[in-house]
Parts: structure tokens; C-alpha cells; sequence
């Protein structure tokens, strides 16, 4: 006991410079999205569905398909996914850095990184679903890159229920940081999916070359935006979670 | 109205309500990320604060190291 009370108290860190930057990407990421929003809708003309029986001339060109207005949903629906597959990448990283140096900080990082990457697969979820549900008349269909996604989603899932079971916190960085890698196996399934499975009902949009410019141009603002939007939310995370930690660790001291 | 054009718009009107929700539910996961993130950050500055004062008090005392 007299040992403990001489003893230094080594706090977790928290609050470093990145940290101060996640506000300001926050507000970065919120006006990237808020123009990419604006244009989506001002600047890209709607997407032409289905022949219709005739031609009328809108907006000086001549249309003879319907408008989708439903595919305005894409914008945001495609830059979330690829957000929560670079999240996973980072948490998959920071969970190996976690296995080779068993320090616990890797491990706050790899679980914030997993909480992001799950809040984006639920944008994707949302905005897929509400897509599915009006083009194709039904909330879920067992499309491969769905079914994949789906999986990835429940194995994320899996993660922080098995952290939530786990008092020890070495045991549990340990299994949780196998989990982590074990989820980010699945993203490059989960992204090659159309392209190993032609008939996939996703296009494969970005090698096809499947977007007009202005297309094009509106994903890129909105996919930087959504990088913001990302890292914002890691660094705030992160930065809630260690001052947390450093809360546990001064109570502990103090109680020594 | 021209019945073409009734036929090119047909899609519009009934999609609004699924874009509509689309984006508000995503926006809304996203505030109630940072309502929770500020919520903690808020109580774990409030508890360290006081653990802070109750530390160094302890510290001028000698009872804990530097």
C-alpha cells in the first residue's frame, strides 16, 4: 500500500491535437454534405427509368423515359458504405497494432473505429431499404452484396455484444480485436460481390463507368464530406471514450 | 395535363416520401451519435473535474505520488 501511494498514476491520454480537429471536420463535413445534398438535386438532372409511350421536350432536351427521383438516394446510399468499409479497414488495423503491442489504447481505437463503421452501415441499411422498399416493392431481397452487407453488419453486431459479455479487459481486446479482423475479411467479399456474381442486382458503377460527370462530381463532394463526417466522429469518440478511461483510472488510484 | 407528361412524372410524387425518410433516418442516426458523444463527454469532464480537485488535495497532502 505504501509502494501505491508513492507510486506515479499513469493516466490514459486523450485530448491531442487531432482531437481539436474533430469539431472542425464535424462542421467541414456537415457543409460538404449539405452542398453535395444541394446538388443532387439542382445540378444533376433526374436518372430516365422505364420507355414511355411518347416524347415531350423538358428543360430543352427531349425525354421519353420517367424520372427517378428515388436514385437521388444513391448519393449519400454509396459514399455511406464505402465510410463504413474505411472505418472497418482503420479498426481492422488498429486491432492487429492492438494483438502485436497488447496496448489498450489500440483497442479503444479499433472499437470506435467499429461504432463508426456500424452508425455508417446503418445510413447504408436506411437509405438502401427505403430504396428497395419503393423500386422493387419489398424491404429486403437476398441479393448477394445485401446478403454480404448483412452479414458484415451482424458480425460488427457480434463484436460489441461479445465486449459487452466481458468483464477482463485484456480477454476481451483480445477476442474483440480477432472479431475485428475477422469482419474486415468480409469487406472485400463484400465489395467484389458484383463483380464475382454478375447478376448481382447492384451495378458496378465505379469500373463501368455508370455516372455522368455531374454525377461524379456530386459523390466526390459528398464522399469528402462524408470522410469529415467520419473522422469527426472517431476523433470526438475517441477523445469521449479516453477521458472516460482516465475517470476509471483516477477513481481506481484513488481508492488505493 | 399531357398524358406523357403525366407518364414521365408519374414516379416522382410517390418516391418523395421514401427519399424524404431516407435521408432524415440517416441524419438522424448520425445526431443521436453526437447526442450520445457530447452527453458523455459532458458527465466524464464533470466527474474528472472533481476527481481532479480531490487528487491534487491529496497530493498536497503527500498521500498520492506526483
Amino acid at each position: 500500500m505504501a509502494q501505491n501511494r508513492n507510486k506515479p498514476i499513469k493516466l490514459p491520454e486523450g485530448g491531442q491535437r487531432p482531437d481539436q480537429w474533430g469539431p472542425w471536420a464535424m462542421l467541414a463535413g456537415a457543409v460538404l454534405t449539405t452542398v453535395g445534398f444541394l446538388m443532387a438535386f439542382l445540378f444533376v438532372g433526374p436518372v430516365n427509368g422505364a420507355a414511355v409511350s411518347g416524347v415531350e421536350m423538358i428543360g430543352g432536351s427531349m425525354v421519353s423515359s420517367k424520372l427517378l427521383l428515388s436514385q437521388k438516394i444513391f448519393f449519400f446510399h454509396m459514399p455511406a458504405a464505402m465510410i463504413s468499409f474505411g472505418a472497418l479497414a482503420f479498426g481492422c488495423y488498429y486491432c492487429v497494432r492492438f494483438l502485436m503491442t497488447k496496448n489498450q489504447r489500440f483497442d479503444t481505437c479499433a472499437s470506435v473505429c467499429m461504432e463508426v463503421a456500424l452508425l455508417f452501415i446503418v445510413c447504408t441499411m436506411i437509405t438502401g431499404d427505403l430504396w428497395t422498399r419503393f423500386e422493387w416493392g419489398v424491404w429486403w431481397t437476398w441479393d448477394p452484396r445485401l446478403t454480404t452487407y448483412l452479414i458484415l453488419m451482424l458480425i460488427i453486431i457480434a463484436y460489441f455484444v461479445l465486449r459487452s459479455a466481458l468483464d477482463e479487459p485484456e480477454r476481451r481486446a483480445v477476442y474483440s480485436a480477432v472479431i475485428g479482423i475477422i469482419a474486415f475479411v468480409d469487406v472485400p467479399i463484400c465489395y467484389m460481390v458484383t463483380r464475382l456474381i454478375p447478376s448481382s442486382l447492384h451495378p458496378v458503377v465505379l469500373r463501368e463507368g455508370g455516372m455522368t460527370g455531374e454525377m461524379g462530381a456530386t459523390v466526390a463532394v459528398i464522399m469528402i464530406g462524408m470522410v469529415c463526417v467520419g473522422f469527426g466522429l472517431y476523433r470526438m469518440r475517441f477523445r469521449q471514450v479516453r477521458l472516460a478511461q482516465r475517470v476509471e483510472a483516477v477513481k481506481e488510484a484513488l481508492d488505493d | 395535363m399531357n398524358p406523357v407528361l403525366v407518364e414521365i412524372y408519374s414516379t416522382i410524387l410517390p418516391s418523395a416520401p421514401f427519399l424524404i425518410g431516407a435521408y432524415a433516418l440517416m441524419w438522424c442516426a448520425v445526431l443521436v451519435y453526437v447526442f450520445i458523444i457530447m452527453r458523455g463527454q459532458k458527465k466524464a469532464e464533470a466527474h474528472m473535474a472533481v476527481l481532479e480537485e480531490e487528487l491534487e488535495e491529496l497530493r498536497k497532502k503527500g498521500v498520492v505520488g506526483e
